[in-house]
């Protein structure tokens, strides 16, 4: 009786001692690769398929000028199925425009909705949201409502102060038809370039989550 | 015997939960800044507008980027798009700045600018991004909401981006009330 008892208590002894190993042991693995996550900080499932509308970085002048044919093809090839259907569009122009310049490259029958400006030569760009078509009033109206006076950011103050009276447009985003489009890519001072991506739509659907196209036309500077 | 066997099976689950539970609090949610983050920067946040300002990056970092690498700096919060609506427009020196403020499909959770070039900053400028809403009202419903802020770097594949780090500050930034958060 006596040794089975003293039996008894070395097989709790062992038990206890392997499941504080066994818990040591999936912890220290656990910590590991935890700790290896948490260095690198790994995002394992896009939530979101994010498209790039504009030519990436390491492409070669080559390459990008392939994309930049192939992306108006397409645009020609939508106004071929589906001429009256609407499309949107980022327009990247090949030199500044002022307003005029602008309304009069675009001609009528679009409705622009995003005009990009910067001071010409300078890093950095503003994307200002247009308002009933206005593109002169809409800038007016976002860069008046900018308190950049009283920033204690003198680098944004600098700018601020420079770009009001300074600005020039480089790129838009519009909604037109298709036709409309098509004909926007006969005129060799811009870049038509359609904000759809038929595999990242395929994508998006097969997934099950949300699309997200950013654009990011490139200025007519080296400078960007 | 068999009281003694269950007390250590459950002493072992209380460990193993403890350890696993706090493991989970750590990691994904905390702030470094890391090597994909800028080493100093002020996000700050108002009714009419979302900031992040005197950013700066070092040489490890951008030596660390890859040509095809991007940068966001996000807003984060379920009711995101009812704290802030009516966009008006974006402004950054921040070279091959964007915009990402909605996706379609489905709702989305966070306001984003970004650096679709993000190899191409200059080491120790200072940088700032904003992101602008004219008469936002949405902002005062939720005074005292806790915002999280983060900072995101992925790779352009062939059609499409894809997140591979970040790092995320969850209790610096809560409507009206603590409105900046420096490092």
């Amino acid at each position: 009786m006596r040794n089975k008892t003293f039996s008894d208590k070395k097989k709790v002894a062992a038990f206890f001692v392997t499941a504080v190993v066994l818990v040591a042991l999936t912890a220290f693995a656990l910590a590991m690769y935890h700790d290896a996550l948490a260095t690198e900080n790994v995002q394992e499932s896009p939530d979101v398929v994010k498209v790039l509308i504009g030519i990436r970085p390491s492409l070669s002048q080559e390459q990008a000028l392939e994309y930049e044919n192939n992306r108006e093809d397409t645009a020609r090839q939508f106004a071929l199925d589906a001429p009256n259907k609407t499309s949107k569009a980022l327009i990247s122009f090949h030199e500044y425009f002022d307003t005029e310049q602008c309304n009069a490259a675009l001609g009528e029958g679009v409705e622009i909705e995003r005009v990009f400006i910067w001071v010409p030569g300078k890093e950095g760009r503003s994307i200002i949201r247009v308002t009933d078509n206005n593109v002169d009033s809409s800038i007016e109206s976002y860069l008046n409502s900018l308190d950049y006076a009283n920033s204690d950011d003198e680098v944004y103050k600098a700018d601020m102060e420079e770009l009001v009276d300074n600005y020039k447009i480089f790129a838009v985003t519009i909604n037109g038809t298709n036709t409309k489009l098509s004909q926007l890519c006969d005129d060799e001072n811009m870049f038509v370039n359609l904000v759809y991506s038929e595999p990242a739509e395929q994508q998006s659907k097969d997934l099950d989550i949300p699309i997200s196209y950013i654009c990011a036309p490139l200025k007519p500077d080296i400078v960007q | 015997m068999k009281k003694k066997a269950m007390l250590a099976i459950i002493i072992a689950l209380i460990m193993l939960t403890s350890t696993v539970s706090a493991l989970a609090l750590t990691g994904y949610t905390n702030w470094g800044p890391r090597i994909w983050t800028p080493y100093q920067g002020n996000a700050s946040i108002s009714s009419t507008y979302i900031r992040c300002a005197l950013m700066k990056w070092n040489q490890a970092s951008k030596t660390a980027y890859g040509i095809d690498d991007y940068w966001e700096f996000e807003l984060r919060d379920d009711n995101i798009h009812s704290i802030y609506n009516g966009f008006t427009g974006s402004i950054s020196n921040l070279p091959y700045f964007y915009e990402e403020l909605n996706t379609t499909g489905s709702d989305n959770d966070d306001i984003s600018f970004g650096v679709w070039h993000i190899k191409g900053i200059t080491v120790e400028k200072s940088y700032y991004g904003q992101l602008d809403y004219g008469n936002n009202t949405g902002y005062y419903n939720y005074i005292s909401h806790l915002l999280t802020f983060e900072s995101e770097k992925g790779i352009w594949g062939i059609f499409d981006g894809l997140p591979t780090h970040y790092e995320q500050d969850t209790n610096s930034l809560r409507v009206y009330v603590a409105t900046s958060k420096g490092w």
